[in-house]
């Protein structure tokens, strides 16, 4: 689940295939290095790996939830969390911001605002957008 | 004249006799010839002593002696003898004849046959003797004239402690001049009935102690004038067990009237006996309202009351108990929800005597269960949104990604060319049976309406809209 690319890399974490999918196509035009995650555990395993610079994840998948928020915080503390769920109520939200999350949005998200969150916390990182 | 008193004397029923001073006999009639076997000519041969048995002359010559002293009649009792050598038992009255100047010329008796009466005086005291009660009889100065052996071992006392003894030595102390008084007064107004009634009557024995007793009081009338026969129980076994059937009773009517529970005790009619303190909180009825009345005329409501009827039915048939759920109407009006747990008191042949129901108010246990449905639905329903935000918002938003996607692309011709028709603002409205579509897009509406469909959201697809119209 791997594109290189010698540019900064975004983790996304997402259980539902069609989701990731589009979320890498969406991402990848922003000229990012994409790692993909299918699930909790396999986007702790790929935190460790790559270093991301950006974690864009969804809440409720398997191995998922605030517990696992709270994990991902621990082992990347200074990397953005961006967190993309389907059900967030107001407490769910305050508890993800609480956790460090620095971006949440609630599902269907519109992709010009997640894109525009994502270059706003990847300031310089961010090589250059594929027109 | 003459020959009517000698025609009286001769059939008169009691045999009469007339005796000189000395004793020699003068006179007999018929009955005193048959009463004693001898003829009249043998009588007349005979002194008055010869008929007396060896052992009671002494007596019967101090009792002549008194007769001739003081010129008064007296009655006594002695056994005659037969000429068949028996003796027969006898009341005779004995009087002096005089002279005209008051000399006693000699003695007359009247004799009668006392054999029917001691038989019967004989059987009375048999009958006393064997009584299971105690029995005992006084005249009217209250003297004891007879008394069983039950008194002898229900006082204490031998018999001959009591004979001749006033009945007040049985009284205890306290109630001795009480006693004297209302003796005096059954005797001038004597009928049978039971003695005290109302109040507890004490006997004490010999030894002091006293005891509960019941007295029974029959009035007897004998020839010695009015006597009493009293019969007397003795209640100590039921006192205790009084007393301890009592404190049972307090027991049970401590327990029913704490009892958090209802408590309602229905005869075989439905008519309420016993309605507890509980029964009265609930309802707002006192016990004294509801007695006698049933519990469908007062608390059942309409709706209900051919259910109870039937429960009350089968248990008045023999069903030995059963549990039910009704409303209680309360005085005003108000419904209580009742739980309860019915059984049944039968007598020995079976027959349903009595339907004790008891019953827990649940109405507050209702009301919470009813509210911790509607939260647990909520919570069931916070579940389900979340389950269908999940199952709806993530391929809703792949969908619009991807439409989005397409719109750009297919404005900028890059990747579908002029395969991809969509342009402008509604681009995301896809007529979806319009081939063809990108491989990504259509596979994900598929499935999405699919699982939807699965979640019983019913999908409209409107597929002959224009688009860009």
């Amino acid at each position: 689940m791997t594109q290189d690319r010698k540019s900064a890399v975004v983790l996304i974490a997402e259980d539902d295939r069609e989701m990731r999918s589009l979320l890498c196509d969406e991402l990848y035009d922003l000229g990012l290095s994409i790692r993909e995650a299918a699930d909790g555990d396999e986007a702790l395993r790929s935190v460790l790996d790559t270093r991301p610079a950006l974690i864009l994840t969804d809440l409720r998948m398997p191995a998922g939830g605030l517990d696992y928020i709270a994990r991902l915080r621990t082992f990347a503390p200074g990397v953005p969390l961006v967190l993309i769920t389907s059900f967030g109520d107001q407490q769910t939200k305050a508890n993800a911001l609480a956790l460090g999350v620095e971006a949440y949005f609630d599902k269907p998200v519109r992709i010009s605002e997640l894109k525009e969150a994502v270059r706003r916390l990847l300031g310089p990182a961010l090589d250059g957008e594929i027109d | 004249m003459q020959k009517h008193f000698e025609d009286i004397f001769e059939a008169a029923v009691d045999a009469i006799g007339y005796a000189a001073s000395d004793e020699a006999i003068l006179l007999v009639n018929r009955a005193f010839s048959e009463l004693t076997g001898f003829s009249k000519e043998e009588l007349l041969r005979m002194n008055a002593r010869d008929l007396i048995p060896e052992q009671h002359r002494e007596q019967r010559d101090r009792v002549v002696a008194q007769v001739l002293q003081t010129g008064r009649p007296v009655e006594y009792e002695i056994d005659y003898l037969r000429k068949n050598g028996s003796q027969v038992p006898v009341s005779i009255t004995l009087f002096a004849v005089k002279e005209d100047d008051g000399k006693p010329t000699g003695l007359a008796a009247i004799v009668r046959d006392f054999t029917e009466r001691k038989r019967a005086v004989e059987q009375f005291r048999l009958v006393v003797e064997a009584s299971p009660n105690g029995m005992l009889m006084v005249d009217e100065d209250g003297t004891i004239l007879l008394v069983n052996q039950q008194i002898e071992q229900l006082f204490g006392y031998e018999r001959a402690e009591l004979i001749g003894q006033p009945v007040e030595m049985l009284v205890p102390q306290r109630m001795r001049s009480h006693h004297a008084g209302d003796r005096a007064k059954f005797f001038a107004h004597s009928e049978s009935r039971a003695m005290g009634k109302g109040r507890d009557l004490y006997g004490v024995r010999k030894n002091g102690q006293e005891f509960p007793l019941e007295i029974g009081l029959n009035p007897v009338r004998t020839p010695d004038g009015l006597r009493v026969l009293a019969s007397i129980v003795d209640i100590s076994g039921r006192k205790r067990a009084e007393q301890a059937l009592q404190k049972e009773r307090d027991f049970i009517d401590a327990v029913l009237e704490t009892a958090g529970a209802l408590v309602v005790v229905l005869d075989r009619e439905g008519r309420i006996l016993r309605f507890n303190r509980a029964c009265e909180q609930v309802t707002g009825y006192s016990s004294e309202e509801v007695m006698g009345r049933t519990v469908w005329d007062l608390f059942i409501i309409p709706d209900e009351v051919a259910g109870v009827k039937a429960v009350f039915e089968r248990l008045r048939g023999g069903e030995p108990r059963s549990d039910y759920e009704n409303y209680w109407m309360g005085k005003g009006g108000f419904l209580r929800r009742i739980s309860w747990s019915n059984t049944v008191i039968a007598d020995f042949g079976g027959k349903v005597d009595y339907v004790v129901s008891s019953g827990l108010d649940i109405t507050d246990i209702k009301s919470m269960q009813e509210q911790l449905r509607k939260t647990e639905r909520i919570a069931e329903l916070g579940t389900l949104a979340s389950g269908m935000a999940h199952e709806i918002g993530t391929p809703m938003n792949v969908i619009l990604g991807r439409a989005l996607l397409w719109r750009v692309l297919s404005t900028k011709g890059r990747r579908f060319g002029s395969d991809f028709p969509l342009t402008g603002p509604r681009a995301w409205l896809l007529p979806l049976h319009q081939p063809p579509l990108p491989e990504k897009f259509d596979r994900r509406l598929v499935i999405f309406c699919r699982n939807l469909r699965q979640k019983g959201v019913v999908i409209c697809c409107n597929s002959h809209q224009t688009l860009g119209s």
